[in-house]
């Protein structure tokens, strides 16, 4: 499969902070993958990097075969891109702004996107100063979508928009990556996300904790959760036995995301006169992103030590 | 239609027509801006000069003044030039444009060539008009003139063009807009400290570098000044404060009872004065801003006069030319007639719009003491400019009493009364800011229209001086003004009628066009 975008050993800095370290991601064409982190955590960054935008401290960057900061030009030819909040001349009427930027692409850019801003419900006539903040990320995305671009790369593209338009628009992601095209998209709204993206990577203290197809992840981790009579009585197994991707503990009950669990572990912890309420389920994308990046360890393992979080795969 | 569909027919433009279309539009909007400021500044120049050179020619000292500030005027477009720039970067609008694969060096060019449209047509042909109707007249400057000065103004221009827009994309734009003035200032003096690199240099180029950079220093300190002082002082406090009585009243609110709202105030502990000094300390607060940033930018001025006359020989001024003074005074006489009007008008319409009034009503204080607080607030650096009128003496001569009182009356006094008339009955500054320049216009032609009931010594004493200030400072100001609210108000009132009566566009620009054209006669025959 065509890898769209390729990133190894990137590092970014701002004065103090480390951004990304050692940030590594390969997407390859036709799938729509989500890129998901807390705020604050890189995303905007490296996708500011994927476009030229700012230029990584070291690292190794290809997006559609192009090195985004030295073939700027070429690459915004072939990559569409919407900012988290997209700025447009307020002064411009819709009609105004899509004619103008009607000026830098195909002969096609006005004919599809007077069929986008139809589907989305866009005045022509009215100012941008005019515009909603929703009618204005509907406008950003008509705008990319005209274009016809190879990759799409999508910052919080939903926020804003009314849920009828948000499905419908994220449906339409997955049309987009069925003739071939690929779509990133980093967004907090995982729900939604988690019924259109193929592939998903979390992204944590500057590095992807967790990447793959979302299905596979799904298979490989498991959410555990049960109840504890004592929470001071060590749990029954060891800290070797399971990886530990992220747990959270709410009184007695403890919830956490492994991976590794075996039948035997499980009867184990059934068994045991301490705990009750065990039950094993397969995780929603919510659950692995709550999990993820909510814990921090889990205390009172059978050896005496707490079961310190795994951060890297 | 309602749709977008139509766009589909539609053929797309080059990127360059689309760039610079956009550009000039932009441009165009911000020329007009420029020329209102060069009118200002030609009109405190005129005001004073009447005073000290009533002697002078007329004639010539137009076309004198408009080759002055036509001169300007290309240093004035590439502060709106920097200001685009800095506007499409600091919005995130430059990120956009660059996702459509448009590059900064397209972005830049089309902003250079815009920048030398807008002044080939602000300067260029006011100046050779100028040219041409001096040279007819009395052959007072030479075709040559247009060339020689059109390339210092332009120069200047390009180097305002570059120091502002790195300033102003690199640091916050008013801060950069401050700073890359500063720049041009040193740059200036650099070379007239090295006439040799600077061959061009003449008196009357000098004297264009001169109003340039007075002019963008004025006006960046004035923004910088208020813009900083009003937010470390003036909207703090007046939050604070109003927080205070906010908690005040509403304990007293719920404790309410037959005793009167300063007694009830006093009984809970705030300060027992509400009605009227409360009023005055609040107003003060509420005007500390706008006050500290006229104060500072007319000290800061001073200072960097000051420089410009210790630097006589470096910048080859000669201080006993009259138009020297002169524009001084044309400076200071401008920067008292926008102070005065200024505060005037944005103290009671900003009341207005923020509904402080209702809020202060609402608080027990009367209306008469809340407009009486202001006006003591804001008169008072009015009073104090024109105490030290009487006592500093100018341009190396003591002014008579008389000719302080008639400045006085004229660039402070009246635009204040206007502004305050105005700032009262409108909510909107702007229309307030217009009404009162018109309202200022019907007081001056007051008496020309009564002239004949007048005896001859009164007309002597008030006609021609108010005469000569009309028809040479006013004029141009009052017709600007006039067909601007005019058009704002008609174009209000059409559009108010074009959702109802469907009348077209066209016919409501028409409309405006034959309404603006009437007033402009009418202000001709006046």
């Amino acid at each position: 499969m065509h890898r769209m975008i390729e990133a190894h050993q990137v590092w970014k800095t701002f004065g103090p902070n480390q951004v990304l370290r050692d940030f590594e991601l390969t997407i390859p064409s036709g799938c729509v993958f989500a890129l998901l982190g807390e705020n604050g955590v890189g995303k905007t960054t490296f996708i500011r990097g994927l476009m030229g935008y700012l230029k990584f401290d070291h690292g190794h960057v290809k997006v559609v075969g192009l090195d985004p900061y030295r073939d700027t030009l070429a690459l915004r030819r072939r990559v569409g891109y919407v900012s988290d909040s997209p700025a447009f001349y307020e002064w411009m009427t819709v009609a105004e702004t899509a004619r103008f930027a009607s000026a830098f692409h195909t002969p096609d850019f006005l004919k599809n996107f007077a069929d986008h801003a139809t589907n989305f419900e866009l005045p022509p006539r009215t100012k941008i100063s005019a515009l909603s903040k929703g009618m204005k990320s509907k406008l950003a995305l008509a705008l990319v979508l005209a274009a016809d671009p190879e990759l799409l790369i999508l910052d919080e593209p939903t926020s804003g928009l009314d849920p009828v338009v948000r499905r419908s628009f994220l449906e339409s992601m997955v049309d987009l990556a069925g003739t071939g095209k690929t779509v990133l998209i980093a967004s907090h709204q995982i729900r939604e996300i988690e019924r259109v993206a193929d592939r998903v990577a979390f992204l944590k203290d500057g590095r992807i904790c967790e990447a793959g197809l979302l299905d596979d992840l799904k298979e490989d981790i498991q959410s555990l959760s049960f109840a504890r009579r004592d929470t001071l009585v060590s749990l029954p197994f060891r800290e070797s036995e399971l990886q530990l991707l992220g747990a959270t503990e709410a009184g007695r009950t403890t919830s956490c995301l492994v991976r590794g669990l075996s039948k035997d572990l499980v009867s184990r912890l059934e068994s045991d006169a301490n705990i009750f309420d065990v039950r094993v389920s397969r995780p929603s994308l919510e659950d692995l992103y709550v999990g993820l990046f909510a814990s921090k360890k889990l205390k009172g393992t059978a050896n005496g030590s707490s079961l310190e979080l795994e951060t890297h795969p | 239609m309602t749709t977008c569909e139509f766009l589909a027919t539609e053929k797309p433009p080059r990127p360059w027509v689309a760039i610079l279309r956009k550009d000039l539009r932009l441009l165009a909007v911000a020329s007009g801006l420029v020329i209102g400021i060069l009118l200002m500044c030609q009109l405190g120049l005129r005001l004073s000069q009447l005073y000290y050179f009533p002697d002078l020619y007329y004639g010539k000292r137009e076309y004198i003044y408009t080759f002055w500030f036509a001169n300007a005027a290309p240093a004035l477009i590439a502060i709106s030039v920097a200001g685009i720039c800095a506007f499409e970067y600091h919005q995130g609008i430059q990120r956009w444009t660059s996702s459509l694969a448009m590059t900064t060096r397209q972005s830049l060019f089309s902003k250079l060539l815009g920048w030398l449209l807008i002044s080939a047509v602000v300067h260029t042909s006011p100046t050779a008009i100028a040219i041409y109707m001096t040279h007819m007249d009395q052959g007072y400057w030479a075709w040559g003139d247009l060339v020689r000065n059109g390339v210092d103004a332009y120069l200047i221009g390009l180097q305002g063009l570059l120091f502002l827009i790195v300033a102003m994309t690199l640091l916050e734009p008013l801060l950069g807009f401050l700073v890359g003035s500063v720049l041009l200032l040193c740059f200036q003096l650099i070379l007239r400290n090295y006439p040799a690199v600077f061959e061009l240099a003449n008196q009357e180029v000098n004297q264009t570098a001169y109003v340039v950079v007075q002019t963008l220093l004025t006006f960046g300190l004035v923004f910088a000044s208020y813009r900083v002082l009003r937010w470390r002082w003036g909207v703090g406090q007046f939050s604070r404060w109003i927080g205070f009585y906010r908690q005040g009243i509403q304990t007293a609110v719920i404790e309410r009872n037959s005793v009167s709202w300063s007694e009830e105030l006093g009984r809970i502990g705030g300060p027992s004065r509400l009605p009227f000094w409360s009023l005055v300390s609040q107003a003060f607060r509420g005007q500390f801003g706008l006050l500290c940033g006229f104060g500072a930018a007319v000290a800061l001025f001073g200072g960097f006069e000051s420089i410009f006359v210790h630097f006589e020989s470096l910048i080859a001024i000669n201080e006993n030319h009259p138009y020297f003074y002169s524009q001084l005074m044309g400076f200071k006489a401008m920067m008292g007639f926008l102070m005065a009007g200024v505060l005037g008008i944005s103290t009671f319409s900003m009341d207005r719009q923020q509904d402080r009034f209702q809020f202060l009503g609402y608080l027990g204080a009367e209306p008469k003491n809340i407009v009486l607080s202001r006006l003591i607030v804001t008169a008072l650096p009015l009073v104090i400019g024109y105490s030290l009128c009487l006592v500093i003496p100018v341009s190396g001569g003591q002014l008579d009493r008389e000719m302080v009182l008639r400045l006085f009356t004229v660039v402070i006094a009246m635009p204040f009364v206007a502004g305050v008339i105005t700032g009262l009955i409108f909510r909107n500054p702007i229309i307030a800011f217009l009404s009162g320049f018109l309202l200022l216009g019907v007081i001056m032609f007051t008496p020309l229209m009564f002239h004949e009931l007048l005896s001859h010594e009164l007309k002597s004493q008030i006609l021609n001086p108010y005469h000569s200030l009309v028809s040479a400072g006013f004029g141009w100001l009052l017709r600007l003004s006039g067909i601007v609210l005019l058009l704002m108000l008609l174009v209000q009132q059409v559009n108010h009628l074009l959702k109802r009566n469907r009348i077209s566009k066209r016919i409501t620009a028409a409309l405006c066009v034959v309404f603006a054209s009437t007033l402009w006669a009418l202000f001709d025959t006046l």
